[in-house]
């Protein structure tokens, strides 16, 4: 089967982002979007009708359901499906898009009837909450995203999933992936693999500042040691928390907020403090040092038209990666963690290990913290010139290679590019990936050969 | 008798040893979840608020870690994994489910269970028949128990329970041979004929890579006039010359319980161990061992030194123990029948009826994770011919060095996927018509 280059998506799945897009490692990731599916309460009782009566989907229903068994998708042509989709989005499943020029588009339905939307992440906790709803968000994203025609799809995909997922949810995607979306090909992959790719080396430490958690994964001659890996409940989710926290108690910022409240008349409170921490989150200004300072000089940060000056929370905001009790987890941080892991490891394959270090994942791109990890892991590795030769005395950390030109500093994207670098070599030949005859034949163990 | 396995439902192989825990799904060449066997628990008063040490007055609120399962009467929180039990918490009690090779704690097991099943397999067992392996010597009342737990707690569809020598051989390709298994635990010798373990040949002792351990750390300390230090003690270290005193900055760690800071000791002493230890081929000669190269090691507070005899003299220990166990005068170590583990193979083998001993003579396995010292398979080869002269004696190891921690697991994986397998499983239906009595007849 011949498979065009140019179809080839590549989705990463992630517990609070699904990136995807066309598989191209030169340039961010084309599109992304939150993993949550939201339901409305009218929802629930259509879908039970709908899938007892198994009718066709006239115009009029069109407006008030959502769900559709597979046979529909395929015996719809484009026309409707594009109808059903929007209808999808306006009424009852809005899916909150953001776009990578940063206009965020908010589904109007989030701001109208929010009491009635019962809003689901779907991969929180590592785990597949509800299979129906994942079908619906990949289905989704397939269709509405990327203008996928399922009756006739040309378009190969790789995945690239958590390393927590069994066996049996590979099974269960390979089964969603080939009857549902009618794929011609697929290939799972996981995605600490791939950003050790992006960087061009094949052995490496992973660290993945993810939203949910934070993973430490060594890896050695492409093989993931899973049981080395650790994986530490702590990331960008409480990152932000405590950036609100910090935000609460000084009193300045706090004041200056509630008059932008007053005079905006914006009800929610709640939410404008959210959206001051998102910003000042993602304006750069916070940093890691070497140890949180103290009396730091502020900085002039703007919100609102308004200037806030942002002082000593620049460098605390991050702070629980290294301490997580700030958070109240008496957990390991990201250095006992990394020592755990490498423990783990066979004795000869340290050194290895620790020369090669790779950043990924949100919490990744915050000045300051290559040093800082640096620092910390001093306490961590042999230090003394008479320490025995198998005993780790430096880490060094892997840069995104130079021909990279548009992804230089973009340490978050490192999972979408080595996807789209591995999706552009593994379709190539027939016995890297899974195609549909091969699904037809084998059935869905076959994800566990391949 | 319905079969099972195939295609559609996976057996769940699982293996609980005294130092690894090891479970996965039947077919598969290595388990996938693989933890130390030891459960964190606190015993904690919600309400209380608890002043964490650090920087920061923390009210301890929701401390969600991630791996916490609730016990529904006490407050009991419990830390299984790597991550979770390395972690230090005040008042954490290590908890170990075997001692000396037999489970004694049950509710440690059953938590264990819990873990491996929801957060490591994430299946639920109901649905899978499960493979579990057992000591060579283990009792009627043990087996008996396990079935119960498996059946009525856990739901399984079918059962299975098979002494780990019998698995060790399988995953050496041969049903007949002498297993020599040293673990974390506890070493011992067991001839297996045909699948069959010969139970009057079972000779063991308690001890193994973990009594190792704290030999080693009472001989450092000891020989060099320094403190071991824990990892969760240290906050910061700074460099230091070799043989110099250690300079590091401690953590205030109040609370800590005897049962973690042991671990976290065994933990600092395995990696000593495993770097720098190794057995002497021939016979223990000081002279000559001591002109032996001196390797380098650091501590993880800082100390480091080069070390020559030492080397040499902790691995001993399994070949003389009786010479080499420094004895603490607090606790004193009866070593008056130990023996080494030459000893244990010869006499285990001298237990077995005449016929069958060239064949356990050629077919000696060495698995277990403190069998993996350099030298120790050319000083068994050495001394068994000693004992032994002029029979036929081949020692075999798996050649991947970590397949040797997991070779019952690996046994039991191959067993339980063969095809004529599948007749001697124990179904809901049979336990449910029997009782707990049928697995004393079919697995035993």
């Amino acid at each position: 089967m011949n498979l065009k280059e140019d179809k080839i998506i590549v989705i990463e799945v992630g517990s609070y982002i699904t990136k995807f897009g066309k598989a191209d490692p030169l340039n961010k990731p084309q599109q992304q979007v939150y993993s949550k599916i939201g339901k409305n309460s009218e929802y629930k009782k259509d879908d039970k009708k709908e899938q007892e009566d198994k009718m066709e989907i006239s115009e009029q229903k069109i407006a008030n359901s959502n769900n559709n068994t597979k046979d529909d998708i395929l015996e719809k042509n484009d026309e409707n499906n594009n109808k059903m989709n929007i209808d999808i989005e306006n009424n009852n499943v809005p899916v909150n898009e953001k776009t990578l020029s940063n206009n965020v588009e908010q589904n109007e339905i989030n701001n109208s009837n929010k009491n009635e939307i019962e809003i689901n992440w779907l991969f929180k906790n590592q785990k597949i909450n509800n299979w129906e709803d994942a079908e619906m968000f990949w289905k989704y994203i397939l269709v509405k995203k990327l203008q996928i025609d399922l009756k006739d799809n040309i378009s190969p995909v790789l995945i690239s999933i958590p390393i927590e997922w069994p066996k049996h949810y590979r099974e269960n995607i390979a089964k969603i992936m080939f009857e549902k979306c009618n794929l011609p090909a697929l290939y799972i992959s996981e995605q600490p693999l791939m950003s050790l790719y992006a960087v061009g080396y094949t052995s490496g430490i992973v660290i993945d500042f993810g939203y949910e958690r934070t993973r430490v994964v060594p890896i050695l001659d492409n093989i993931i040691n899973t049981r080395a890996s650790q994986s530490l409940p702590i990331g960008s989710q409480d990152i932000d928390k405590y950036l609100l926290k910090l935000v609460k108690e000084n009193k300045d910022i706090c004041s200056k907020l509630d008059s932008i409240a007053e005079n905006e008349m914006i009800k929610d409170r709640d939410e404008l403090y959210n959206e001051f921490c998102k910003s000042l989150k993602e304006s750069g200004l916070c940093e890691l040092d070497i140890v949180p300072v103290k009396n730091a000089e502020e900085v002039d940060f703007i919100f609102k038209n308004e200037t806030f000056k942002i002082g000593d929370i620049r460098f605390e905001c991050f702070e629980p990666l290294f301490n997580p009790l700030l958070v109240g987890k008496r957990i390991q941080n990201v250095v006992e963690a990394f020592e755990t892991a490498i423990r783990l490891c066979d004795l000869k394959d340290r050194t290895v290990l620790a020369s090669s270090f790779v950043l990924t994942g949100g919490c990744s791109v915050v000045k300051g913290l290559q040093k800082r990890l640096e620092h910390e892991i001093e306490s961590v590795i042999s230090l003394s010139e008479t320490s025995n030769e198998m005993q780790i005395k430096e880490i060094k950390f892997l840069k995104i290679p130079e021909y990279f030109t548009k992804m230089k500093d973009r340490y978050q994207d490192l999972g979408f590019m080595g996807a789209s670098i591995v999706a552009k070599l593994v379709f190539m030949d027939q016995k890297f990936y899974i195609s549909r005859d091969n699904y037809n034949e084998s059935g869905p163990t076959i994800v566990n050969l391949k | 008798m319905t079969a099972y396995g195939g295609d559609e439902i996976s057996a769940i192989v699982l293996d609980i040893g005294s130092s690894l825990s090891k479970a996965g799904w039947s077919g598969e060449d290595s388990p996938k979840v693989i933890i130390p066997s030891y459960v964190g628990s606190i015993v904690e008063n919600e309400s209380k608020e608890n002043k964490i040490e650090g920087d920061v007055d923390v009210t301890m609120v929701n401390a969600d870690t991630g791996n916490s399962i609730n016990s529904s009467s006490k407050k009991n929180k419990k830390y299984i994994g790597d991550g979770q039990i390395n972690c230090w918490r005040e008042n954490m009690e290590l908890k170990n489910p075997l001692k000396n090779g037999l489970i004694e704690d049950w509710d440690t097991l059953e938590s264990l269970w819990d873990y491996i099943f929801n957060e490591g397999l994430m299946i639920d067992p109901s649905e899978h028949p499960l493979f579990v392996s057992e000591s060579s010597w283990n009792t009627r009342n043990i087996r008996e128990k396990l079935t119960e737990l498996a059946f009525e707690k856990y739901q399984v569809q079918a059962f299975y329970v098979a002494k780990d020598a019998v698995l060790s051989a399988f995953s050496s390709g041969r049903s007949t041979g002498l297993i020599l298994d040293s673990g974390g635990g506890t070493t011992s010798a067991v001839p297996v004929s045909d699948g069959y373990v010969l139970k009057k040949g079972i000779i063991k002792q308690n001890f193994g890579g973990d009594f190792l351990s704290q030999q080693a750390a009472t001989l450092i300390e000891s020989l060099y006039n320094i403190n071991i230090t824990p990892r969760y003690k240290i906050k910061k270290k700074n460099a230091v010359d070799a043989g110099v005193l250690p300079n590091f900055i401690e953590y205030n760690r109040p609370n800590t319980t005897p049962s973690f800071h042991q671990y976290a000791m065994n933990q600092v002493m395995h990696e000593f161990k495993e770097t720098i230890c190794q057995v002497s081929e021939h016979s223990y000669r000081e002279g000559l061992l001591k002109q032996r190269p001196l390797k380098c090691y650091e501590f993880p507070n800082g100390y480091n030194n080069s070390f020559g005899i030492e080397r040499f003299k902790i691995p001993e220990i399994l070949i003389q123990p009786r010479e080499f166990i420094i004895q603490n005068p607090n606790e004193p170590i009866d070593t008056t029948n130990l023996l080494g583990m030459h000893e244990l193979i010869y006499r285990s083998i001298n237990l077995c009826d005449v016929d069958i001993r060239p064949n356990l003579y050629s077919n000696i396995v060495l698995t277990g994770g403190n069998t993996l010292f350099n030298g120790l398979m050319d000083r068994l080869n050495n001394e068994l011919s000693m004992l032994a002269p002029g029979i036929k004696i081949r020692i075999h190891t798996s050649g991947n060095t970590s397949e040797r921690k997991f070779s019952v697991w690996n046994g039991g994986s191959i067993l339980s996927s063969l095809g004529t397998f599948h007749q001697l499983w124990i179904s809901k239906k049979e336990y449910e018509e029997i009782g707990k009595s049928i697995v004393e007849k079919r697995c035993n």
